[in-house]
């Protein structure tokens, strides 16, 4: 019925768009019945007596029905909007879940949050406005002409004439809308850019002693772009002002001439032609409720638009099995990877391509490659948050499509090189991991993972607020959350992306000792970023361009003289280049 | 993402009315055209009822000049013509009511705009860090949109519901005095006593405000922690909070919304029963001989029901009107911290000053006014360092130790909170903030690139620069042999922030616009840590042509690339722990010894083809 997408809408929302929709079709009768009654009571005047007295029950019963129908139009319309932006708040959150991390990446999330928030705020509009009030924007003329016709018909046809001049005020205005609206559109994202860029860039143009510079010239940019928007104004408004005109004219001016005429006939009585005339008024009302549909709605319906879209994009199909592995829990795992091949949605080069690796049970194998050799992919497709598009992912021998989604990520902790951490406290980003932790499993994890004195060193413990995505933390304690995230979970494999140098030595002496804790008796897949590190691993794979390069254990990869014997080579001639430096300075 | 603007400034304090006059002082360059506005809104609406006045009286006036059967045209013509002439003044104060309205609403929000852009330029960085993220840029910009309103939908119908009905008081005075005892309270009641009690029903809005910066911000964390959330499988949970979080601020959003509906209620009362009271007094006149009953009566039923309509265009936009006034007040908020820094200088010019920095007892912490206690940071208690003129030193250390604050610091964005900061013998305070600024040029790790040319880009080093000047630069900077070879040469777009330009490139862009500035001292702020080893090679290499001659303070990463450094500084928790040449250093045996063996060890580093 309202030609909009369902996933916008639940049976809540519906229901009170109805509510909204027939509150507001059921008002229009009441104020035709009110201008009647004022119009009989003219003739009833004119005849000696007072009709709005003996009609004083009727009247206020009438009073009181407006009133209510008002409140219901009104509840109707932001009930709707309340349900809905619940409802699309929880699809797109349900989309990005559907999406995961592997499609989305990381620019698009904030894109996609920002849609969620501000965005979907205007979706207020979108419910109250466009919903409800173009349906009784069009049923306001042929109400009226109905009635008008009861009264005399001859006058009902002339009105009738009139009922197409709404829609071609819609469209004429609409049009003129769209052109301003789109030329605005462009003067106002020229501008928004400008000044966004001026403030975000606001540290270097005072850097540069050029902020004052800046600001004139934007203000130059603003007087310029507004003197066109204005032009536009000018002209675009002049079909405004004929169609007001033309309408009111038409219709009061119709209304009362043609009442007379058919008073003269006999037809009519004085009063109904004054009761015709008060009802010409309420045609204009219909200008209104399009005019504020027009100007509001068109900001939700491009919200709209931009949630219908981002809806719309594929989800990777994950198969849904439901098989769980027989093997007892918390018992190691073997992991192969068979073949696969994933292409990102749009891009041409596959971003893994035909990789086979396995993983035994206890096993630490260390993947290394450079930025962009398919290392991420490879941890997305473990917890399938993508799926192959050839190979197979097999966990104790079980094709991971056969397993249940849920069951196979209970099976990995991941332990990533960026953390995100939630806004909440530090007991609630652990209990992320398992929520009905008591307090001492939370210490105990604390502990393992070396963050417990620092814990113990803030005044609210493990009720310490964690700032915007951890910001109150310094970065190794960010990663040593994370780790007692995953020792909480406990599962028996760990995806650990290790943390990069930028740390101080003494937290990486903690941070080694939690991450030892952590991938004991467990099977591990390390991205590594360290030469030293990867020589702790039971075997070595290395990417390339989203290929098996090489891989076998540390001596067999030095004999093979490969990728991984060049980075060791380059590490010597680094050490002895250094050390030379020495006496040339000297 | 939080609510971005409670963060950076709070609400401002204050009364409604005092927000409204500070509002209200931003108009008054326009207030000459204002004027034009309400005037001529108010003549639309009183041409309005007049037309319906004039159509409604037409019935006794034809009635009286007519007899039943025969058709009196001359009459009907009349009056349509009354009813046309009246109609065009309604459709061109219409058009120009519209137009000046919108001339001085887009006037105000340009002219806002500015005024805030002026209003945030003392406060950066220290006040506005957040303001560095697009998002929060974009929301402050929803707030200025949101003012406008203010300007464009309450002024005018507010002005338009006072003149309008004591206009046409005026008049049904003329028909006959009762009228306005009738009318006035219903008037009254819809132009004060309906916008009052709406207020103390629905609240201000800012404690929906708030709900609405919660609910947002846990939207914003749920969407950009999906990685952590999917992995942990806590993804159900989530949706489950998020919907509950929701639901508890509809209800918050049901008690403004809810006051609107019951306000949109009470106007249909006040409406209803004012047009029915004024019609059955006008009866009662017309049936003691006191007023015409099919000229007067029809009219002042007409007339009353126009205005009754103007009224309630107030009492419509009153909910618009209090989401303005949030919005200005967080704007405001912002606007009127105090700067962390005050340009204190009392000579405007300034000699020249030795290049030398120095650092003496200085004690620094951000924050420091913040009494939250995850959110003060201590840097520095009693620090002290000296850079001769002309030295080229190395700054680092573990992040989070204060390198970056020395930075921040020397260019004044924040003040220390005790102790003293020098160039040559002269106290930091004691340069113009512009001059000090002539003092320093940066080369940050994602130096800022505006959506401009790259020519622009450059030539914010020095604005009045010759093209020979820019193209020297940028031949220093290693630019100008990829710029040629450009299709656009110099007017390459740089992109939104730079993203048309290569993480090197962008680079080399801000080098080269520190080039054309040539100041005493640059400062090199990990100037290549976000570039790959290869092409920090390139970007190096052109960064020390930019140190030439020059005080140079780096602060790096990657220790590889400060080896040669006059000096090398390891900074730990807010001190000096270490300082010596790279071999000195490494004999030491220390952090940096250790620092060094560890980034030899490092894939990317021996990662090479």
């Amino acid at each position: 019925m309202l030609g909009v997408d369902d996933r916008l809408i639940t049976p809540a929302t519906m229901k009170w768009v109805k509510v909204g929709l027939v509150a507001g079709l059921a008002s229009i009768p009441t104020t035709i019945l009110l201008y009647y009654v004022l119009g009989i009571a003219v003739d009833a005047a004119s005849e000696g007596s007072n009709l709005l007295s003996d009609w004083f029950f009727v009247l206020a019963g009438l009073v009181l029905l407006k009133a209510a129908l008002a409140w219901i139009f009104r509840t109707g319309q932001f009930r709707a909007s309340g349900e809905a932006k619940i409802n699309v708040r929880d699809r797109i959150y349900q989309q990005v879940v559907r999406l995961g991390p592997g499609i989305l990446g990381k620019r698009r999330t904030g894109e996609i949050a920002n849609t969620a928030t501000e965005g979907v705020e205007y979706l207020d509009y979108y419910f109250s406005v466009y919903f409800v009030q173009i349906w009784v924007a069009i049923a306001i003329p042929l109400f009226l002409c109905a009635a008008i016709f009861w009264i005399d018909w001859v006058l009902g046809l002339w009105m009738l004439a009139g009922v197409p001049l709404t829609p071609l005020f819609v469209g004429s205005s609409a049009r003129g809308f769209r052109r301003i609206s789109k030329r605005n559109e462009e003067v106002k994202n020229r501008n928004s850019a400008q000044y966004l860029d001026s403030i975000q860039g606001m540290t270097t143009l005072k850097m540069f002693n050029q902020a004052e510079r800046r600001g004139k010239e934007m203000e130059d940019g603003n007087e310029a772009q507004r003197r066109t928007t204005m032009k536009l104004l000018l002209v675009a408004q002049s079909q405004f002002v004929f169609l007001e005109l033309g309408f009111a004219l038409f219709s009061t001016a119709v209304a009362m001439g043609v009442a007379l005429y058919r008073w003269s006939g006999g037809f009519m009585t004085p009063g109904e032609c004054v009761a015709v005339v008060l009802l010409s008024l309420e045609f204009s009302r219909t200008l209104l409720l399009v005019g504020e549909f027009f100007f509001a709605g068109a900001l939700g319906r491009e919200v709209a638009a931009k949630v219908i879209e981002f809806l719309n994009d594929k989800a990777p199909i994950l198969s849904s099995g439901t098989r769980k592995s027989d093997r007892a829990a918390g018992k190691p795992v073997t992991i192969e990877l068979r073949n696969v091949t994933f292409v990102y949605p749009g891009a041409e080069v596959p971003a893994v391509r035909d990789f086979s690796m396995t993983l035994v049970p206890n096993e630490t194998v260390a993947l290394i490659g450079r930025s962009g050799s398919g290392k991420t992919t490879i941890t997305n497709l473990l917890l399938r948050t993508i799926e192959a598009q050839s190979g197979d992912i097999l966990i104790d021998g079980v094709s991971a499509r056969e397993l249940s989604l849920e069951w196979l990520r209970e099976q990995i902790s991941l332990v990533p090189q960026d953390p995100f951490l939630f806004y909440g406290t530090i007991a609630d980003n652990l209990r992320m991991a398992k929520a009905n932790a008591t307090d001492e499993e939370l210490v105990a994890a604390c502990r393992a993972a070396e963050l417990y004195d620092f814990i113990r060193s803030t005044p609210d413990g493990l009720n310490t607020k964690v700032g915007d995505q951890g910001l109150a933390l310094s970065g190794g304690q960010a990663q040593r959350l994370a780790i007692a995230r995953a020792l909480l979970k406990g599962a028996p494999i760990v995806i650990l992306d290790e943390p990069t140098s930028q740390i101080d030595v003494e937290t990486e002496t903690l941070l080694n000792r939690a991450l030892e804790r952590l991938t004991r008796d467990k099977t591990v897949l390390l991205i590594a970023h360290r030469l030293s590190t990867i020589e702790q691993a039971d075997r070595i794979v290395v990417m390339e361009g989203g290929g098996l390069a090489e891989a076998g254990t540390k001596a067999e990869l030095l004999a093979s003289g490969g990728i991984y014997a060049g980075m060791i080579r380059t590490k010597r001639a680094m050490e002895s280049r250094t050390s030379a430096v020495a006496p040339q300075l000297a | 993402m939080r609510a971005i603007a409670e963060d950076v400034g709070g609400l401002s304090q204050g009364s409604n009315a005092e927000i409204i006059r500070r509002l209200l002082r931003y108009m008054r360059p326009f207030n000459g055209i204002m004027v034009v506005s309400l005037v001529t809104r108010v003549i639309k609406f009183l041409s309005q009822a007049a037309l319906l006045g004039i159509a409604a009286a037409s019935v006794g006036i034809y009635v009286e000049s007519s007899q039943p059967g025969t058709v009196n045209w001359d009459v009907i013509w009349q009056q349509v013509r009354w009813i046309a002439l009246v109609g065009t003044i309604v459709g061109f104060a219409s058009y120009i009511e519209n137009y000046t309205g919108h001339y001085v609403a887009f006037r105000i929000l340009a002219e806002f705009r500015d005024k805030f852009y002026y209003a945030m330029l003392p406060l950066a960085p220290a006040r506005t860090a957040k303001l560095q993220s697009g998002d929060a840029v974009s929301r402050v910009m929803t707030d200025c949109e949101r003012v406008e309103p203010f300007y464009a939908h309450t002024i005018a119908p507010a002005v338009s519901a006072i003149f309008v009905p004591i206009f046409i008081l005026a008049w049904c005075w003329t028909v006959h005095p009762s009228f306005v005892w009738v009318l006035a309270p219903f008037y009254l009641a819809m132009t004060v006593v309906l916008p009052w009690l709406v207020g103390k029903l629905g609240g201000d809005g800012v404690r929906y405000r708030e709900q609405l910066g919660v609910v947002n911000a846990f939207v914003a964390d749920s969407i950009q922690g999906v990685r952590d959330t999917v992995a942990f499988g806590y993804e159900k949970e989530r949706a489950r909070s998020l919907w509950n979080i929701g639901a508890t601020m509809q209800a918050g959003q049901d008690k403004l919304y809810g006051a609107d509906a019951t306000q949109k209620a009470l106007s249909e009362i006040f409406c209803t029963v004012g047009i029915l009271a004024a019609a059955w007094w006008g009866v009662e006149l017309a049936l003691q001989g006191a007023i015409r009953p099919l000229i007067d009566l029809p009219a002042i039923i007409a007339v009353s029901v126009v205005g009754f309509y103007t009224s309630q265009g107030l009492a419509n936009n009153y909910t618009d009107f209090r989401v303005s006034l949030i919005a200005a007040r967080r704007l405001f908020g912002m606007m009127d911290q105090p700067p962390a820094v005050r340009d204190q200088a009392r000579d405007r010019e300034v000699s020249a000053s030795e290049p030398a920095l120095s650092f003496r007892d200085v004690h620094f912490e951000y924050d420091a006014d913040d009494e939250a206690w995850s959110r003060k940071k201590k840097v520095f208690d009693h620090f002290s360092l000296d850079i001769p003129a002309g030295r080229r030193v190395a700054l680092v250390g573990p992040s989070g130790t204060g390198k970056s604050t020395i930075v921040n610091l020397l260019l004044r964005q924040w003040d220390p909170q005790a102790g003293d900061i020098r160039i040559g013998n002269r106290r930091l305070a004691d340069f113009p903030l512009h001059e000090l600024q002539r003092q320093f040029a940066v080369v940050s790790q994602r130096s800022y690139i505006f959506n401009e040319t790259v020519r622009e880009n450059i030539r914010m080093g020095q604005y009045d620069a010759t093209q020979e000047e820019i193209e020297e630069a940028a031949k220093k900077a290693g630019l100008h042999d990829w710029l040629v070879a450009q299709p656009k040469g110099y007017d390459t777009p740089a992109g939104e922030r730079g993203t048309s330009l290569s993480g090197g490139q962008r680079q080399r862009v801000a080098i080269a616009r520190a080039i054309l500035k040539n100041s005493p001292v640059v400062l090199l702020d990990e100037a290549t840590s976000s570039l790959d080893v290869e092409t920090e090679q390139g970007v190096m290499q052109a960064l020390r042509r930019l140190c030439e001659g020059r005080t140079t303070l780096t602060i790096a990463h990657r220790l590889s690339t400060i080896v040669d450094s006059d000096e090398i500084l390891v900074m730990i928790e807010g001190r000096i722990a270490e300082r010596g040449t790279h071999e000195q250093l490494m004999e030491l045996g220390g952090w940096y010894a250790r620092m060094f063996a560890i980034q030899q060890d490092e894939v990317d580093a021996t990662l090479k083809h």
